[in-house]
């Protein structure tokens, strides 16, 4: 090994320590000014209750949305205002400014009186009733249904067990196959001994959940981000982004453990959705019940669910109109970037509103699937890949 | 000292004076009046806060002046600088405790919690990137560490390597980023509340026996044979006190309690080992990062592709690092060393309830198991209650719709 480089000199160092420190010190001037970190800021209103769980709907941007309303399904992991971090970087009002009628739902946040919840209670309870209330609201018989990650696993099992219900189902980066190995996730989770764990625990701790995501990238996600950070610190916007999406990070609900077992046994060690196998509620959640039209969206670069956890619903799915989006991003650019709100939000309004027409009296034969031409959507270049669309 | 090295100094002190006025101009601004009213800054409360936040910066200034000035009048201190290309290492590892100390101060002024969070984090990290510039410039400019020469290039990277953990594990726990540590950390609290609990369940006794005290240490580090000897002369104490007292059946070591407490010391003892286990790959695979660096660092300079900068060395050895233990993220042993050490964890956890709950049912105090009924009860009530609710309003329709039609019959 040399050693004699000699040429850098310690001005060098000093000078790039002393620029950061020069940062860091005005970056505690923006971090006071700051009051609070808002995030969750488009107009909404509760419609529904049940226990922790929180039905909203948000208010339209324009004069007549699409007819059919939209539900959005987050994960139980993490909190749903991923999807609405702040103004300029959300997909929720791009949505709305798309013409949707856009409904969410709120998990909250288990405590120890919530450890058997089941994922059962989750889907044939709590997601059935607010798909419900829509429906009463609307006084439509189906609905459209978006389900991000975990609460995308969650949408398609609930398609497939309702699929009267749904008019069409939007799964964004969500875990469909668990064979693959891409994911650091899916390979430990087939050797985690979840019974010790969720009898130990009860409610398993939103910090551990975090911190395992944590561990699929050590060294960028606690060291580097932040160093990187500092280059930016007399930017109060980009500021303002670094703190919305460290508050998302570490605000982590903890996971009701019987719903937990259930998903680490069924799908992460036993991959029983994608065999037809899984059964909720006494029923097997049978794929192939599955007939309404699907777009599945992923993210090409995801670290968390791989790529070949999310394509393979489309080839599971008795759906004719079925279609991909694919992004290249990560599994959390795919909603906050400036360019996934440009093109990936704005895609997925556009299939949905396509999509949406009023509900038409059923003519025997005639294929339930319809565009609309006259839809409030605007057609813009979206930019995204596509694939397996087959009409 | 020689005339770079003054220059060196020269302009350090400049740097901190310019750094200064930056500061109080930027800062000041958010107070004065005429601000921007957007900030939300002009309350009483917070001039005053921005006051007593100024007069400590500026006491920190002060004293951080003194502290250069005795400096530079120590002569033999002064010494490191002869050689003009290097910053005593000492003295720069000063520079970043005193700006550690400055920024924890200041950081605890920022009011929403996030930010102050994240803020600390980056002063962590800063500190990292701080502590890696002063190894990166022993590594290149003359291969001296810790301000000593050694003889040969061999030596010298023994000693960089030594330097390397020892200003790593400074700021990273096990050597890695905290986040990453805390995995760790918050398993190995389970460890530390089961030897805190077990040290207030004994306390009483412990105090007033030397002897059992003595044991106790022993009964910590892991030592059964101990833990043994320890529950014996515990019952004898014991039964004299407060069994004798409470005159409870059942409850002395030969009973339920001493049989749980068992059973939580050998999922104590395996916890701590499967924990050693998982540490020990940790460790590993930071010095084969190390290695790993070094490798690909020679490759580099024989390419004449050596970073030109620190930034660029900073790069190459995060995403050096984060690729080698990503490669052992991905093996088949971590994935179920790992698991072990979640579930030994796990386990540990389940035999202490089990203990407290042996406890607690003595007095007339809630146990985990008490409420865990309560919760199954109500779980079960309101699952009942979802489902009747659900069939009365399918019922409701359905008697809706019956009237509708009928209705619609009279009037057709």
């Amino acid at each position: 090994m040399m050693l004699d480089a000699g040429a850098v000199k310690p001005q060098y160092w000093l000078d790039e320590a002393l620029t950061m420190q020069k940062k860091l010190l005005q970056g505690i001037g923006t971090m006071i000014s700051l009051q609070d970190v808002d995030v969750d800021l488009t107009p909404k209103e509760l419609v529904f209750q049940l226990d922790k769980m929180r039905l909203f709907h948000y208010k339209p941007m324009v004069a007549n949305p699409v007819p059919v309303p939209l539900l959005i399904v987050y994960a139980l992991v993490n909190r749903q205002y991923m999807m609405d971090l702040h103004q300029e970087r959300s997909v929720i009002r791009t949505f709305l400014e798309q013409g949707l009628d856009v409904y969410l739902i709120d998990w909250g946040y288990p405590d120890q009186s919530d450890k058997y919840l089941a994922m059962e209670d989750y889907i044939d309870g709590y997601l059935n009733d607010a798909v419900d209330a829509i429906r009463k609201s609307s006084g439509l018989d189906k609905i459209n249904l978006l389900g991000v990650c975990q609460g995308g696993t969650f949408s398609v099992i609930y398609s497939a067990l309702y699929p009267g219900k749904i008019r069409n189902l939007v799964t964004m980066v969500a875990p469909i196959d668990f064979s693959t190995n891409d994911g650091l996730l899916y390979s430990w989770s087939k050797y985690l001994k979840i019974d010790n764990l969720v009898d130990a625990f009860g409610v398993i701790p939103g910090d551990f959940m975090n911190l395992g995501f944590l561990m699929l990238k050590p060294f960028q996600l606690s060291l580097d981000k932040y160093v990187g950070i500092i280059d930016n610190l007399d930017n109060p916007d980009a500021v303002r982004d670094f703190l919305s999406m460290e508050k998302w990070i570490f605000d982590s609900p903890g996971q009701a453990g019987e719903a937990f077992r259930k998903f680490i046994k069924d799908l992460f060690q036993e991959n029983l959705l994608v065999q037809n196998k899984m059964e909720l509620g006494g029923r097997v959640v049978d794929l192939q019940k599955i007939d309404m039209p699907l777009l599945n969206v992923f993210a090409e670069q995801d670290h968390l669910v791989p790529p070949a956890s999310s394509r393979p619903l489309n080839d599971l799915v008795a759906s004719k109109d079925k279609e991909i989006i694919h992004f290249p991003g990560g599994h959390i650019g795919i909603f906050v970037s400036s360019s996934a709100q440009k093109k990936v939000a704005p895609a997925i309004a556009r299939w949905l509103a396509d999509r949406s027409a009023p509900e038409e009296k059923k003519v025997p034969g005639k294929k339930e699937s319809t565009r609309s031409k006259s839809s409030p959507v605007s057609q813009t270049g979206d930019g995204v890949g596509r694939d397996g669309r087959s009409d | 000292m020689g005339e770079e090295g003054t220059n060196v100094w020269d302009s350090w002190r400049q740097y901190q004076e310019r750094l200064m006025d930056t500061w109080n101009s930027s800062v000041s601004a958010l107070w004065s009046d005429g601000s921007d009213g957007e900030k939300g800054t002009k309350t009483e409360k917070d001039r005053e806060m921005w006051q007593q936040w100024w007069k400590v910066q500026e006491n920190y200034y002060k004293a951080w002046q003194d502290s250069i000035k005795n400096f530079q009048a120590d002569k033999s201190l002064l010494n490191p600088l002869a050689d003009s290309s290097k910053i005593p290492v000492q003295m720069y590892q000063d520079w970043l405790k005193a700006i550690q100390n400055s920024l924890g101060l200041y950081t605890s002024l920022v009011p929403d919690p996030v930010a102050r969070d994240a803020m600390d984090k980056m002063a962590r990290s800063f500190n990292m990137y701080s502590s890696l510039a002063l190894l990166w410039e022993n590594f290149f400019n003359d291969g001296t560490v810790g301000g000593e020469k050694e003889n040969g290039p061999a030596a010298t990277i023994k000693k960089w390597q030594e330097n390397y953990f020892k200003v790593l594990t400074e700021y990273f726990t096990f050597g890695l980023p905290e986040g990453f540590a805390d995995i760790v950390k918050k398993s190995g609290e389970i460890a530390v509340i089961y030897q805190q609990n077990l040290t207030d369940l004994f306390k009483p006794w412990i105090a007033s026996s030397p002897d059992l005290q003595e044991q106790f240490f022993h009964v910590l580090s892991g030592d059964r044979e101990a833990w043994l000897t320890f529950l014996k002369n515990w019952q004898k104490i014991y039964q004299q006190s407060y069994g004798k007292l409470l005159n409870i059946p059942g409850i002395g070591p030969t009973g339920n309690l001493a049989g749980k407490m068992l059973a939580s010391f050998d999922s104590y003892v395996q916890y701590v080992s499967s924990l050693n286990g998982f540490l020990a790959g940790i460790y590993k695979t930071g010095f084969d990062a190390m290695e790993g660096l070094s490798r690909k660092m020679d490759e580099l300079r024989a390419q004449s592709k050596a970073p030109a900068s620190f930034k660029e060395f900073y790069d190459l050895w995060w995403r050096n690092n984060e690729e080698t233990y990503l490669q052992l993220f991905k093996t088949e042993s971590f994935g179920r060393m790992f698991s072990e050490m979640v579930d030994a964890g796990a386990r540990l956890k389940k035999r202490f309830n089990d203990v407290m709950a042996s406890v607690l049912s003595l007095w007339p105090i809630a146990t985990q198991k008490d409420m865990d009924s309560v919760y199954k009860s109500i779980y079960q009530l309101k699952k009942d209650h979802r489902s009747e609710a659900r069939k009365t309003e399918e019922l409701l329709d359905r008697l809706k719709r019956l009237e509708e039609k009928l209705n619609g019959r009279e009037v057709g």
